[in-house]
């Protein structure tokens, strides 16, 4: 199934719109994990709690309802990554309230959590959050390398000073090639590894297809 | 009794009412668990600043010992920038202005500026920035070494037409495929200092 999540069905090569903010900011591998992680909670949490209340939830209201949990669940984990994360926090800026209103999650709410069971969203929303932190993670590596030639830098703003500067560096750490930096080269970045994992579906297929 | 549409609109009113309470509620837990931890990693932000333009020795609580100043034609902002003040026992030792702002390519660039007591400067940082990345970000203390080269600078030993980049005359490097940039960060500098002077002597009371 997390297979199927990574490679075939993955919700965010469906749902690139959902993505943009995303990318945006996954400027290296950490950040890139960060937002990641910080959007797989978000989707969790509301995923579930819509789904919870949906015998609560008039039809006719469900929207003024949604929104009003996915506000308040990203403004408390905002709160949250404020508090423990601040470097992180400050760097993102508006694109952590922004998952608020993803595309990607509001539509998952409104079509899947309200008509399904906790457990069933439980697990869709933890496979598809993985889905969106390999694919962001991957884009923030990927920039990283070909921007900075480092990896994990800055690592200590997510996992404590016990990883300063523990990054990797390629290329003698010069200069790269800033233009994957930049937020076309986010976009860039992401249309060749949608590129490449679509290649690699392909050739799946056509093996399978012999077999 | 209630009516049927009555009955109605309160079959929908009513989980709208109860999850904004719950909402509400959490909210205010959280806010409150949290604001002031944030509050403390903001000052720890702006003390780290202040330390990185203000190498000087002070004995003073200097987060605490400050003004808010307006000067729309030297600071140029509108709105008001802060003047942290340095001292040792009871003498001034210096001060640091932020946010100072500077044009650049691409918006604001917002500066934090030590100046020693003197007039010299101990420090500039850039805080935030929108410039281009690779080019104009070379101001930016963590892609090069460049604002550096403003330290123990001031109006004496620096020619007033010496306030600008090597390109059009004067004394600083300028960035490859960015002049805008520096441009605006010096004369943000050179006005910061000019206003120290004007100022001098109210900006430590």
């Amino acid at each position: 199934m997390i297979r199927a999540r990574l490679l075939q069905n993955n919700p965010v090569l469906l749902h690139i719109a959902g993505l943009c903010p995303l990318i945006a900011v996954s400027v290296t591998l950490i950040k890139g994990l960060a937002i990641g992680l910080l959007t797989m909670l978000a989707l969790i949490l509301t995923m579930c709690t819509v789904s919870a209340f949906r015998h609560f939830t008039p039809l006719r209201v469900r929207l003024p309802i949604i929104l009003l949990i996915s506000t308040t669940t990203v403004t408390i984990i905002y709160l949250l990554f404020q508090a423990f994360f601040y470097e992180l926090s400050v760097d993102f800026g508006i694109y952590i309230p922004l998952i608020a209103v993803n595309s990607l999650l509001l539509a998952r709410l409104e079509e899947f959590a309200l008509r399904q069971n906790v457990t069933t969203v439980l697990l869709d929303s933890i496979t598809c959050g993985i889905g969106i932190v390999f694919i962001i993670t991957l884009t923030g590596a990927f920039r990283e390398l070909l921007a900075y030639g480092s990896l994990f830098s800055q690592a200590d703003l997510l996992f404590g000073p016990a990883v300063q500067d523990r990054a990797l560096e390629f290329l003698g750490g010069g200069k790269g090639l800033s233009l994957v930096a930049m937020a076309p080269g986010a976009f860039i970045s992401l249309g060749l590894l949608i590129a490449a994992l679509n290649v690699r579906r392909d050739s799946g297929l056509e093996n399978r297809a012999r077999d | 009794m209630m009516s049927r549409q009555q009955r109605k609109l309160f079959h929908v009113l009513a989980p709208i009412l109860i999850i904004s309470a719950i909402c509400a509620l959490l909210l205010g837990i959280t806010n409150q668990f949290t604001s002031e931890r944030i509050e403390d990693n903001r000052q720890q932000a702006t003390l780290r600043l202040i330390n990185d333009v203000m190498p000087l020795t002070y004995t003073n609580d200097l987060l605490n010992d400050r003004i808010d100043v307006t000067d729309a034609r030297y600071l140029c902002t509108e709105s008001a920038v802060s003047v942290f003040r340095a001292r040792q026992e009871q003498n001034p030792v210096g001060l640091v202005l932020m946010p100072v702002v500077a044009k650049g390519y691409n918006g604001r660039i917002e500066l934090a500026i030590g100046i020693s007591y003197q007039g010299e400067i101990t420090g500039v940082r850039v805080n935030a920035h929108r410039e281009t990345e690779g080019l104009g970000d070379g101001i930016h203390q963590e892609k090069s070494d460049w604002i550096l080269g403003f330290t123990d600078r001031s109006l004496a030993n620096t020619a007033i037409d010496t306030w600008a980049v090597q390109s059009d005359g004067g004394d600083f490097d300028q960035l490859s495929g960015a002049t805008i940039s520096p441009r605006g960060v010096i004369n943000a500098v050179k006005n910061a200092l000019d206003y120290y002077e004007i100022n001098k002597q109210s900006l430590y009371q």
